[in-house]
């Protein structure tokens, strides 16, 4: 299991008294937005992953990537519900290939990566592309 | 204009979360009951994960033998008894994680009904921030949507503007909106997210 461990000194004094040491581990933080580390992480093939790390990796990008398309199809315009069709499109292909690409079989895993974030970013793309539409051309 | 008024929502929005959390907090989270549920549903999440691991592991093990194994000609009694041990084991096994999926729909289940408990004074929050933000925006052209929403979101989004241009969106859509993309995140990044209800049915 990934954490830091501290050691803590305690007590200690005279009379030969040993230090008691204390071990404290600290839990991973698999919630908010994932160190550089991970993200590098992500990027290679032969890598072991726990399973709320994946998942907290893979709803982090989903939410960079719907700001990205968000601000590209204010921007272009998209006008019609083609945006909307574009993102789930992109969200449904280019999970499929990263799974590929991290060697992803089991079908449940599979599921729970695909819908993992999905709707938030799905939010966050909508409100980033009304933004935009309505900053640059209305 | 509408630029500032998209904000403007935006940033209601992402206060609204933060009060909701706050009272949430008040009520809830602080308890040690609800710190005593959200550790025991990691604990059985882990296990949970760990067991499937195991299954799946075992899973591959098995098909890899035997499209490997050679088969023998009458089966002996030894490794009948093998076969079934090992059968048993794989029985035992897979109802332990049953049994740790049921305990964590069951920790699940308490976790949420202790969220609960915050949920009127959280309701009645909104309501009142809501009512503030009608009074505001009432009648006013929030934004422009650069798509036309079909259907009954067509209602939502165009509901008290005057015209037929559904193009026209109101403070109480993009609110939505807001809640669905910006909530979800902030709750996440403080930890306090709601355990997954998936709006999809996992596969068989």
């Amino acid at each position: 299991m990934s954490g830091v461990v501290k050691q803590r000194k305690t007590g200690g004094g005279s009379g030969g008294a040993s230090n008691k040491e204390e071990v404290v581990v600290a839990k991973p933080n698999y919630h908010s937005i994932p160190p550089m580390a991970t993200w590098r992480k992500g990027l290679s093939r032969s890598t072991t992953w726990e399973k709320s790390e994946l998942l907290n990796l893979i709803h982090w990008l989903r939410q960079f990537i719907a700001i990205t398309m968000g601000i590209i199809c204010g921007a272009a315009p998209v006008t019609t519900g083609v945006g909307n069709m574009a993102f789930f499109a992109m969200n449904v292909s280019g999970a499929f290939a990263y799974f590929s690409f991290l060697g992803i079989s089991e079908d449940e895993l599979r599921f729970e990566c695909l819908t993992e974030g999905l709707m938030t970013a799905y939010g966050l793309f909508a409100i980033v592309w009304i933004f935009v539409y309505n900053l640059m051309f209305v | 204009m509408t630029a500032f008024n998209i904000l403007l929502v935006i940033l209601v929005s992402v206060a609204g979360t933060f009060l909701a959390e706050a009272l949430s907090w008040f009520f809830v989270y602080r308890t040690d009951e609800y710190k005593r549920l959200k550790s025991n549903v990691e604990k059985l999440q882990q296990r949970v994960d760990k067991g499937k691991e195991i299954l799946s592991a075992n899973a591959a093990k098995t098909s890899s033998t035997s499209s490997t194994a050679v088969v023998p000609a009458a089966p002996s009694t030894t490794t009948t008894a093998t076969a079934s041990e090992k059968k048993e084991k794989k029985s035992a096994k897979e109802k332990k994680a049953t049994r740790y999926d049921d305990m964590l729909e069951e920790a699940n289940k308490g976790l949420t009904q202790a969220r609960a408990k915050s949920s009127i004074a959280v309701g009645a929050a909104m309501i009142g921030l809501l009512a503030l933000m009608n009074r505001y925006f009432d009648g006013v052209l929030v934004a422009r949507l650069p798509f036309e929403p079909f259907g009954f979101l067509q209602t939502m989004s165009h509901r008290g503007l005057p015209g037929t241009d559904y193009y026209d969106c109101n403070m109480i859509f993009l609110y939505i909106l807001c809640n669905f993309g910006i909530r979800g995140n902030i709750q996440r990044m403080m930890g306090t997210q709601p355990p997954k209800q998936s709006f999809f049915p996992p596969p068989q």
